[in-house]
């Protein structure tokens, strides 16, 4: 079991203008969500270890790569309304959106609408 | 039993709705595995450009030829004039470009059908020339960088094809008849200043005097629309088409109520602008039916790119929202969560109809009813408000005042003296300004030409008894 995750992160749509203006991104997640971030759905610490999902990938891209404007980007803990999310080239409602299980080598493509028509 | 406000005090926000997508397989070819979901329908990466395509056509196609007995034979298409395309380097326009090539740019000997009368070869272009019109807003906006060059070479793939017409903002303001409007006075007289300043300067100058951040924002995407609507007739098009999608079309018909510009909604849906040789451009949204979700996935799947505005990074102009922004906000949160919502309010509009033709009417008397639903005084026991008849305007743009109020609607109206941030109009910062606010080049123009109608109708009416009837005339 490896204790990292490999992903493939890519921003579109002016997404990339918050990240250094960078559309792809090689980042290195645990595999496990960290203790002092898992938090059950009633706010206490959950002692159970959990893998790490698109939440906890959300989050972490806020925290390490986001430049500016971080509510350009977040709402709360999931993505702002207008950012589609693909999830290995599909839809992350689909795939469960935030409580998909990240595995090594997923692609996840962020993709910014608010730069309208 | 009553109905009682909650005993919370605290704010209350509608809770999200978590909706749960079924895997599964397209619902078109009914064989590969769904990769995205529009509205409860989940389709694969392969069938879901067509689609697009469909809906896209479906909006454009039935306009493309004139609606006259001489009309080419159902099934070809061929267009009066030529095609301008209004291009921000965004989503919408970036994805109507790409759907008009791939839509109307196969050559008619590679084209589909069999030919002939019967089942004519659906290729070719429908239009003589298709132009990309940009307009650099720039200017508008404090340090902002012109990406005229940004955006011409993002559309180097596109030559050959199409023609680029790059315009600026301040292009409103040029040639002007150096009229200018005291925006103090409610009647909002126009004289004639002449003036040194560049179209820039008074691009500047317009926009700084505008009371609110709604004004600002209302003003350049009102700037926007009429100068694709000239460059469209000056270009001899029959067509002038916007990357309109269903999500953005759903912000501006809310934001045109909410602006007071309720009354000109019903013509969102397409306008015929009729110009004074009696030309006639068609305006047409042809992603109207295709939300925002879905642009960005055609976007990604057709390895498409928007050109990133670094003005979307800065903030509101004096650190206060307008309307605009709160509503975009608004109605992307009602697509993520209840997406059926945002097209029911686009097709609500549609079925308002709008008793005018041409281009966006002005109601009558937006004065007496602004008096009538505002309180402007405070009055004293017993005292009645004044009922006098509105100001008429005087025959001719001189240096007595001829003023603009009668005919402006109630939305550009109140977008000029919006009573808000900018407090007592006479004790405004703007200091001498105000007074002297340079308009665009089509308001005197307009002006001077509703005085020539307005004499002329006067001439006409004192003379009308002596007139003889068309068919008196001829026996």
């Amino acid at each position: 079991m490896t204790s990292q995750l490999t992903l493939n992160v890519e921003f579109g749509g002016g997404l990339e203008l918050l990240f250094s203006n960078q559309r792809l991104h090689t980042v290195s997640l645990p595999s496990y969500i960290p203790q002092n971030l898992n938090k059950s759905t009633d706010g206490s610490f959950d002692p159970t270890q959990r893998p790490a999902n698109v939440t906890f990938l959300l989050n972490w891209l806020k925290q390490n790569l986001l430049k500016e404007r971080e509510e350009l980007f977040m709402d709360g803990d999931s993505v702002r309304p207008g950012i589609l999310v693909l999830i290995n080239d599909t839809d992350w409602e689909i795939e469960g959106e935030g409580d998909y299980v990240l595995r090594d080598n997923d692609e996840i493509v962020l993709i910014s609408t608010l730069h309208g028509g | 039993m009553s109905c009682e406000n909650a005993p919370d005090s605290t704010e209350s926000v509608m809770p999200r709705r978590r909706r749960v997508a079924e895997k599964g397989i397209c619902i078109k070819c009914k064989t590969n595995r769904g990769r995205i979901i529009i509205r409860h329908a989940v389709y694969c990466k392969e069938c879901f450009p067509a689609l697009i395509k469909t809906k896209f056509r479906g909006v454009l196609d039935p306009t493309v030829n004139p609606s006259n007995e001489n009309a080419p034979l159902r099934g070809s298409l061929k267009a009066a004039g030529n095609l301008l395309i209004g291009y921000s380097g965004g989503l919408g326009s970036t994805v109507l470009l790409d759907l008009l090539r791939l839509s109307y740019l196969t050559p008619v000997d590679q084209a589909v059908g069999k030919g002939g009368k019967q089942h004519p070869k659906k290729g070719g272009k429908p239009w003589n020339r298709l132009i990309i019109c940009y307009i650099e807003c720039g200017g508008a906006y404090p340090d902002a960088a012109d990406r005229t060059a940004e955006v011409e070479a993002a559309l180097e793939s596109y030559k050959g094809d199409f023609e680029f017409l790059p315009l600026r903002l301040e292009d409103a303001f040029l040639n002007g008849d150096d009229a200018v409007v005291d925006l103090s006075n409610e009647d909002l007289p126009v004289l004639k200043r002449p003036s040194a300043a560049t179209p820039l300067h008074q691009l500047k100058a317009y926009l700084s005097s505008l009371p609110t951040a709604t004004s600002h924002q209302s003003a350049i995407s009102t700037l926007i629309r009429l100068i694709l609507h000239r460059s469209a007739r000056a270009h001899d098009c029959s067509h002038l088409v916007l990357g309109t999608s269903l999500t953005s079309l759903s912000v501006s018909l809310i934001n045109a109520v909410a602006g007071g510009a309720g009354y000109t909604i019903g013509m969102e849906k397409g306008e015929e602008l009729i110009a004074p040789d009696g030309g006639i451009v068609r305006l047409v949204r042809p992603l109207r039916e295709v939300t925002m979700k879905e642009c960005a996935a055609y976007l990604r799947w057709r390895n498409l790119s928007v050109i990133g505005n670094k003005r979307m990074l800065s903030t509101p102009s004096n650190g206060k929202e307008s309307i605009g922004s709160l509503t975009k906000d608004f109605i992307f949160g009602l697509e993520r969560d209840y997406p059926s919502t945002v097209s029911a309010i686009v097709r609500t509009c549609n079925k308002l109809v709008s008793n005018t033709t041409g281009e966006k009417p002005a109601q009558p008397g937006i004065r007496e009813w602004k008096e009538r639903i505002s309180i402007r005084n405070a009055l004293r026991d017993n005292e009645e408000i004044s009922t006098d008849a509105p100001l008429e305007p005087s025959d001719t743009l001189t240096e007595d005042s001829l003023l603009l109020s009668p005919y402006l609607c109630y939305a550009c109206h109140t977008t000029l003296i919006s009573r808000s941030s900018r407090g007592s109009r006479k004790t405004s910062s703007l200091g001498d300004q105000i007074h002297q606010v340079p308009l665009p080049m089509w308001v005197s123009e307009n002006l001077q030409a509703s005085g020539s109608r307005q004499r002329r109708q006067e001439m006409k009416g004192e003379i009308q008894e002596f007139l003889l009837d068309a068919d008196d005339a001829t026996n």
